[in-house]
């Protein structure tokens, strides 16, 4: 009996498939995630139970990092123009139209409303190297209060999410629970990440 | 010109070579991967109390007996002690220290959840001390929803407690 010879396949294979594999995938992946922002401070925020997941949108986000140090920022890259505007106008801050463009690429913002303008002028690589002050929040000036206030009032219902890292001392949290809670603010979200099982 | 004659007859539709889209599709994957955040974090919600400026002793209290609640203070390096005794007569011996596992400061609030005497005013009591960090607060935070104390509090620590805080670890109490 002659021997069944299997068909031999050259080096080229079909590609059809992997081709839909990888179209898959990549739909996917623009679906489920969103763009990143421009970090200013790395965060890394204490775990918890907790399965709420942060709104999409009308969140501000207080960021202290470990020197105590508070950063703003908004959640929703397409609120962050308008909340530039309110800013500019109510604070006479000057901003152009380029700046407050430049302003909705930043995750963050760690320094004072007088500084902003220079600030959101400097290019990506220059950003880095700036020592960030962060937006001060004593008794003398409550600058960071003004901030969310702003927010509030250019969107209705918007909520307060409190970032810390870990390993933030608490009296930097004592403080801002207290200075916000002097202006009537008193509804945090405070920011945690999944407890690893 | 010269024809060109393709032979055997009409020409056939050849499968076109899908390598090349291939390698775009991954490279765009590859790009969407290293631009963009997946996981959303997650939140807690927080409420504080509306802000007067007297000091925690002046504050009006309400008055909750103290077989209904645990004060939990958190202390540096990630130590813990908790007490059940009036307020006003705390000391060094009173705080019993515990770490934040699940042995630790978990079993100390069930326990003392199961004995009160009232459960539905059952309150837990957090005292965060200066000395410590935002993970403490959280993981506190969040052992109050494991062990459903619905009804917590955090304050600032009186200076009995402070006393007693700093006898127990050992180090002079900081001036004001």
């Amino acid at each position: 009996m002659a021997a069944v010879k299997p068909k031999r396949h050259g080096p080229s294979m079909d590609m059809t498939a992997m081709c839909d594999v990888a179209f898959l995938l990549l739909t996917f992946f623009i679906m489920a995630s969103s763009f990143k922002s421009e970090e200013t401070v790395t965060i890394e925020t204490p775990s918890s139970i907790s399965e709420e997941l942060i709104p999409e949108t009308d969140v501000c986000m207080v960021s202290i990092d470990t020197d105590g140090k508070y950063y703003f920022g908004i959640t929703d890259a397409t609120q962050r123009d308008d909340f530039a505007k309110a800013l500019s106008d109510k604070y006479n801050l000057g901003l152009t139209n380029a700046e407050m463009v430049a302003f909705t690429s930043l995750a963050e913002v760690g320094v004072p409303m007088k500084q902003l303008k220079n600030y959101v002028n400097l290019s990506e690589a220059q950003r880095v190297k700036v020592e960030l002050e962060g937006i001060p929040l004593d008794s003398t000036d409550s600058e960071l209060v003004d901030w969310v206030k702003t927010y509030g009032e250019t969107f209705a219902g918007s909520k307060i999410a409190v970032r810390g890292d870990g390993n933030t001392p608490y009296p930097a949290l004592k403080n801002l629970f207290d200075e916000f809670g002097r202006a009537d603010l008193n509804k945090f979200q405070l920011i945690t990440k999944i407890e690893k099982q | 010109m010269a024809e060109v004659v393709v032979k055997g007859g009409p020409k056939k539709a050849g499968k076109p070579d899908m390598t090349p889209m291939v390698d775009l599709g991954f490279l765009l994957i590859t790009f969407f991967i290293y631009t963009t955040t997946f996981s959303k974090p997650n939140i807690m919600g927080f409420a504080t109390p509306k802000k007067d400026d007297k000091p925690p002793e002046e504050q009006e209290q309400v008055d909750v007996k103290v077989s209904n609640t645990i004060t939990i203070l958190l202390g540096e390096d990630d130590r813990v002690f908790w007490y059940q005794v009036p307020l006003k007569e705390v000391t060094a011996e009173d705080l019993n220290e515990t770490d934040y596992s699940a042995d630790g400061i978990r079993k100390a609030i069930l326990t003392k959840k199961a004995g009160a005497i009232t459960p539905e005013n059952w309150t837990v009591i957090i005292k965060p001390t200066d000395d410590a960090t935002w993970k403490n607060a959280v993981d506190i935070l969040d052992e109050m929803a494991i062990t459903e104390s619905d009804k917590k509090a955090v304050v600032d620590l009186q200076k009995v407690e402070k006393e007693a805080y700093y006898t127990k670890i050992g180090k002079p109490m900081p001036e004001e």
